[in-house]
């Protein structure tokens, strides 16, 4: 080939894709298959957040009635339920808002790319923000009820105990974390961004 | 799926069918891959197919939705080049078959656009379907000017990894 003009000819000769037409049947079959996946990511990523609330919901309840009358374990129970509550609807409502956006007009490749960065990039902000509170929060509340329940003398009498237990808790989460996030937000905004920088490359 | 039973819908693609072909073929080598990524496109146009005004062609339009379906739903980094298609494999193509069929050549040009980076891919389905610097520009978001400097580096290696083949 001597120039891309040779592969244009041939691509516009031999290119003609013979493709049998859709029908109207067809197509909406493929649609109602994607809908039906979509919904299904958002329902497995729902049901898995939401199963993690039901066992801490339970958990918690089942401590305060158990420790009816004892201010501190109730304390410890209330805060970890009205820790969660709040931070997962907006984390609910953040991820719908990410995976249906309103219908708009079309932007060009650099224009959705840039979308799609933004989007996902405040959506990560949030959720690192969320996970700033709530990780060590929730080893807190989780090392004082386990020292309350099972160690004699509670964390009063066991600080040493409590605190590495509490930065071995807080460990594991954030390790959990950090690889989530990095599958599902640090490689795809850093193939967004490499998008983006091959997009503005001029030479 | 009020949008879907539109006859409009469906006769409006029918015309323009092949660009959802070309578009994953260009982007996606796995024949699964590609059945999926043309699913993908048809669905995002289905969604987006009540925003389209008719404020530019549709195939300009439909062009936009495909590519940046194709881009964005790629899970792959663009610098990934199947091993099989790097540059040391062309010279023994193309000395293998002299009398080799077009279509033997046209998987070897989608092999050597398959080398290029996501957006030079892009600007070469584009050129090659022959849409004009300005729809280029439009379909990108890059400047005319910078789609001319990039079709010139996109010849320069496609002529290299395509010299004696077609």
């Amino acid at each position: 080939m001597e120039t891309l003009d040779d592969a244009k000819n041939l691509w516009q000769n031999t290119n003609e894709v013979n493709q049998p037409a859709l029908n109207k049947a067809a197509v909406e079959n493929i649609i109602r298959a994607r809908i039906k996946k979509e919904k299904k990511s958002a329902a497995d990523y729902f049901w898995l957040s939401f199963a993690y609330q039901i066992l801490i919901y339970a958990f918690a309840s089942h401590l305060i009635i158990k420790y009816w009358g004892d201010g501190r374990m109730m304390l410890l129970c209330a805060a970890g339920v009205l820790l969660y509550i709040p931070l997962t609807v907006i984390l609910m409502r953040k991820f719908k808002a990410m995976l249906n956006p309103p219908a708009q007009r079309v932007a060009n490749i650099q224009g959705n790319v840039k979308n799609q960065y933004t989007l996902l990039s405040q959506f990560f902000s949030f959720k690192k923000r969320f996970e700033l509170l709530s990780l060590p929060l929730t080893s807190v509340i989780l090392t004082g009820i386990i020292f309350m329940l099972y160690v004699p003398g509670g964390v009063e009498a066991n600080l040493t105990g409590a605190a590495i237990t509490c930065i071995v808790t807080l460990l594991i989460y954030s390790a959990a974390a950090w690889f989530e996030n990095k599958k599902h937000f640090v490689h795809p905004l850093n193939r967004l961004k490499f998008i983006l920088e091959d997009i503005a490359q001029v030479n | 799926m009020q949008h879907v039973t539109e006859n409009k819908f469906v006769e409006d693609i029918n015309r323009n069918i092949g660009i959802i072909h070309k578009v994953s073929n260009v982007y996606f080598t796995d024949a699964d891959d590609r059945k999926d990524a043309s699913q993908e496109i048809l669905y995002q146009l289905w969604r987006s197919y009540p925003a389209f005004k008719g404020d530019s062609k549709f195939s300009t339009w439909m062009y936009k939705v495909a590519l940046n379906t194709a881009i964005t739903y790629s899970k792959k980094g663009n610098r990934e080049v199947p091993t099989d298609m790097q540059t040391g494999n062309w010279e023994q193509l193309a000395a293998s078959n002299d009398q080799r069929a077009d279509l033997e050549r046209m998987g070897l040009l989608y092999a050597a656009i398959n080398t290029l980076s996501v957006t030079d891919k892009a600007i070469t389905l584009l050129y090659l379907e022959d849409n004009s610097y300005d729809e280029i520009a439009e379909i990108t978001g890059i400047t005319k000017t910078n789609v001319s400097v990039r079709l010139v580096r996109i010849k320069r290696t496609l002529k290299e990894k395509l010299k004696n083949i077609i």
